[in-house]
């Protein structure tokens, strides 16, 4: 039987070694994880990487993925916001608010809802008008402008 | 009895599957569900969130497979107190979640049912995994009908 266990456990492992390698989605950044959110159209209060970095130092980079990987990762500068501990991180985000920049709110790619969350709340609750979320996310991050 | 467990065999095979089958596309995406938790460290969900989709089809494919039944059986219960454990946690704690369960997106957890369904899998692992042993008939008798170790 524990033969039977190591064995199944084993076979699984193969196939998700080449998955982390080679997967265009794989979360150790795949190859092409930028390409296809770069290449997607931009949705209403998008913006793409590029676009965002070209705003250079007038942006504050909002990180809305869960804090543990903000602990771990994130755009430099960025600040930690989530809807689920909304009080914890709106100080200081208001805090350093850019007067007259952009306030770029992201997540971990396209895919997540939070980043959209949290600049809906920004704008409605804090009554921040200037902001808008990366197309990507982290992803777009990851892979660089392209 | 045979036939209710092969019933099961079927069903969990099905199960396991596809949900294995419907995460495959998307790991990245099924990384953030799982950080979504917040039980783990970023590293090991990502590890998680590639072999767990792989993990699912072989052991879907095993518990039908006459020398890994056993196995199958019993890594699938392992999984089902494993994702137990986690749902219940996020529950406790108020986690606004997605399940990731079978694949991304989707609505927010409704963690008794959620839970419940993992339970129900729970049994029927469980059921497989003492239907089929010795006298139970998948292991000790090969696909040719002799008797002997499955090599």
């Amino acid at each position: 039987m524990a033969w039977q266990v190591a064995g199944l456990l084993l076979v699984g492992a193969l196939p998700a070694v080449a998955t982390a390698w080679w997967h265009p989605r794989s979360p150790y950044g795949g190859s092409a994880a930028g390409d296809t959110s770069e290449a997607s159209a931009l949705a209403d209060g998008e913006v793409r990487l590029a676009t965002a970095l070209g705003w250079g130092e007038s942006v504050l980079w909002v990180d809305a993925r869960p804090s543990a990987e903000y602990t771990q990762q994130r755009i430099p500068g960025a600040v930690w916001l989530s809807v689920d501990d909304w009080e914890a991180g709106l100080f200081d985000v208001l805090e350093r608010v850019p007067t007259e920049g952009w306030v770029v709110v992201y997540c971990g790619s396209q895919r997540c809802e939070a980043s959209r969350e949290v600049a809906e709340r920004l704008r409605d609750e804090a009554g921040l008008e200037r902001v808008v979320v990366l197309h990507g996310g982290w992803d777009a991050w990851k892979a660089g402008p392209r | 009895m045979n036939g209710v467990v092969w019933l099961l065999r079927l069903g969990l095979a099905g199960v396991f599957v596809y949900a294995g089958v419907v995460k495959l596309g998307d790991p990245s995406g099924f990384a953030e569900e799982i950080a979504g938790y917040r039980l783990a460290p970023g590293a090991v969900g990502r590890w998680t969130a590639v072999y767990l989709p792989w993990l699912e089809v072989v052991i879907g494919v095993g518990v039908l497979l006459p020398w890994t039944v056993r196995g199958a059986a019993m890594i699938q219960a392992g999984l089902m107190v494993v994702f137990i454990v986690a749902l219940s946690s996020a529950w406790w704690r108020g986690l606004d979640i997605t399940c990731g369960c079978f694949g991304g997106g989707g609505e927010p957890a409704d963690y008794g049912w959620l839970i419940g369904r993992d339970v129900v899998l729970l049994v029927g692992a469980g059921w497989v995994w003492v239907g089929t042993n010795s006298g139970g008939g998948a292991e000790p008798v090969r696909a040719d009908g002799r008797m002997g170790p499955n090599k």
